[in-house]
């Protein structure tokens, strides 16, 4: 069951599911109202556990994100994401959770409007560098005069080209994950990090692992939309 | 028809004028005849370099324009002179860094007289 059908709902209330309740992997958003951070005192300590990224967008149309990724991740709000310059503010806290083994625990209750994605592994790309292209076909029949005939065939079809870090217990998901699509052979559902989409995607070929250390991993992935 | 009107990257703008001569001298034979059939075509070579906004509003342009498909109204950055154009390529790449800063590059060719739909301005 799609994340966004089951699990919506105020931060904690009945239908809020814990760990145990959800299988691996899912996705999806649980979306509510903006939260309104009145004074500096309220500014939010959320510690989060192996959250990888955080977005929250001001009203005004400021937005803004906060990247990292480990297993034990301890973040005070109010020291990296909200500033003084945040109160008296209207934003939405988005975050996005690795699958199976990720939660976030507000401890304030101005965090019950916290919009929260939790995404698949195979979700949370690089966000330094995400490329993406969109490819037509157009047929053009130049004539002697110089002028053209051009027809469209299809629709366009999207490729991104998208980088991946993980620890290893990911790095060996993912590359599980690519066995077990025999490469570039079946689909599945992808979230687009930049328009925030879902699209029917394959992998475009091989997949190259970097492993640096034993530890860090890097992947180096293109995925091909199939229409 | 729509008018392409995004910002571009003033850093480097690239203007290519292309004719299509006929030459009669294959052999090399002789003296050469050459015939132009029609031009110049103007390709203009673009670099984009922008925020969120306005990187969506131009991926959109495109993707409506059907990649080089559907032609629009364009204005020459050099001259200032507006020309029916469309996209010379039927892919379109951006880079996207952390979310915010997207880098591209796009050809827009002259259409000289169009059959589809529109002739020249």
């Amino acid at each position: 069951m799609p994340w966004s059908e089951a699990y919506v709902g105020d931060w904690m209330d009945r239908d809020m599911p814990s760990l145990d309740d959800i299988e691996v992997p899912y996705w999806g958003y649980w979306a509510s109202g903006p939260v309104n951070v009145r004074t500096e005192t309220e500014a939010l300590d959320m510690p989060v556990k192996t959250g990888l990224v955080i977005e929250w967008e001001l009203t005004d149309g400021h937005a803004d994100l906060w990247f990292a990724e480990s297993d034990e991740i301890r973040l005070a709000v109010h020291d990296s994401l909200v500033s003084w310059d945040w109160t008296q503010r209207t934003f939405h806290l988005q975050a996005y959770v690795r699958s199976g083994v990720a939660d976030i625990y507000p401890e304030s209750t101005i965090l019950r409007n916290v919009r929260i994605a939790i995404a698949d592994y195979i979700e949370i790309v690089d966000f330094a560098r995400v490329e993406e292209a969109i490819q037509f076909k157009t047929h053009v029949t130049v004539f002697e005069d110089g002028s053209e005939q051009r027809r469209t065939k299809g629709r366009g079809r999207r490729v991104w080209q998208v980088s991946f870090r993980k620890d290893t217990p990911y790095a060996e998901a993912m590359v599980q994950s690519f066995l077990e699509r025999m490469g570039t052979q079946d689909t599945f559902l992808w979230r687009n990090p930049i328009d925030g989409r879902r699209y029917t995607v394959r992998f475009a070929g091989p997949l190259p692992r970097t492993v640096r250390w034993g530890a860090q991993n890097e992947f180096r992935v293109g995925l091909v939309e199939v229409l | 028809m729509r008018v392409f009107d995004f910002p571009i990257d003033p850093a480097r703008t690239r203007v290519t004028y292309t004719f299509r001569t006929i030459e009669s001298n294959v052999a090399r034979v002789g003296p050469e005849r050459h015939r132009t059939k029609s031009g110049p075509v103007r390709t203009w070579e673009l670099a984009f370099r922008q925020g969120w906004d306005v990187a969506n509003r131009l991926w959109r342009f495109y993707t409506e324009r059907r990649g080089a498909w559907e032609a629009f109204l364009f204005r020459d950055p050099h001259t200032g002179e507006q020309h029916v154009a469309r996209f010379a390529d039927d892919e379109m790449s951006r880079t996207v860094f952390w979310r915010r800063y997207h880098e591209g590059r796009i050809r827009i060719i002259e259409v000289l007289q169009d059959a589809n739909n529109v002739t020249r301005v």
